[in-house]
């Protein structure tokens, strides 16, 4: 078993930041784009930004587009890294599942 | 904070069904009603050159040309009003749209130097001059979508094209039909889908 990012583990913050983390690297996500493709409520997608915004994971930028104001969200390089290194864990996790899976009927010989 | 290896597997899952979501949703949001525009316009454009040929020049003149500024408004109206901006993207509009225009300048050339043609052959050369555009885009971009369309339109076209030395007088119907159908269908399922 390996140490995995607890703040990004989260199943909603994990779905937050495996989408901002498909787009462009400069690319930043309009706040309703995301709460309709996550299927989330504003209250419930505001507070896990909080909390990512709060670890240095993404930035948050207020702005109106027309007479609208708009939320837009951008992953930070921190953020990415962070990212990266939590799938890497992940993909850690399951190989060394696998190879425990294949041991265990050796050792019954 | 540890997890399991199937814990780990369902996240990993997540995390690549999630990235294929949002990707195909940025991809293929904007190019749905795009399709669906240019199948109207070969199936009426076709048709007219089945049943009224007298007019069907004018009639593609009519047609491409609402194509193409309904193309660069359904894009950029699409893209303004999308939910994510970068600055990658609005470059990649730009190149999209050098990569159409000089595609049709270049089909022109061609057109000029393979003069003199049938209107078959016209109607042939261009949707699987479209076609290979979509061919390309899909390789391109790593749009499946677009790369399965374009060769199964290609192919449709392929066989009316063969079957019009059989039964002579049908290929723009079917062309209008079947092209402009396989786009339409796929433009409104692509719409649907990623709404």
């Amino acid at each position: 078993m390996s140490e995995i990012n607890e703040i990004i583990h989260q199943p909603i913050r994990l779905k937050v930041m495996a989408a901002l983390f498909a787009m462009e690297s400069d690319a930043e996500a309009d706040f309703t784009f995301l709460r309709d493709h996550l299927k989330l409520t504003d209250g419930n997608l505001g507070a896990h930004l909080e909390k990512l915004e709060s670890a240095g994971y993404l930035s948050v930028r207020k702005a109106f587009v027309g007479r609208k104001p708009r939320t837009f969200l951008r992953l930070s390089r921190a953020g990415r890294r962070a990212f990266e290194d939590y799938v890497e864990a992940l993909r850690k996790v399951i190989d060394a599942a696998h190879v425990a899976e294949v041991k265990q009927p050796e050792r019954r010989k | 904070m540890e997890v399991t290896g199937k814990e780990a597997q369902e996240a990993l899952q997540d995390v690549e069904s999630v990235a294929k979501s949002v990707q195909g949703r940025l991809a293929y949001g904007i190019v749905g009603p795009i399709l669906v525009l240019w199948g109207v316009v070969w199936m009426v454009c076709f048709a007219l050159t089945h049943f009224m040929p007298q007019v069907a020049g004018w009639g593609w003149i009519v047609g491409d040309s609402l194509g193409i500024v309904g193309s660069i408004y359904l894009g950029t109206r699409g893209a303004r009003a999308g939910a994510v901006r970068s600055e990658s993207s609005k470059r990649m509009g730009w190149k999209l749209f050098w990569f159409w225009f000089l595609l049709f300048i270049y089909a022109d050339i061609w057109l000029a130097v393979l003069w003199p043609w049938r209107g078959q052959q016209l109607g042939m050369f261009l949707v699987t001059l479209v076609m290979f555009a979509y061919v390309v885009m899909g390789l391109w971009l790593e749009m499946r979508f677009m790369l399965w369309l374009g060769l199964a339109v290609t192919v449709l076209a392929c066989a009316g094209y063969v079957l019009s030395f059989l039964i002579p007088g049908y290929l723009d119907l079917w062309l209008g039909l079947a092209g402009g159908s396989a786009l339409l269908a796929s433009g409104f399922y692509l719409t649907l889908r990623w709404r």
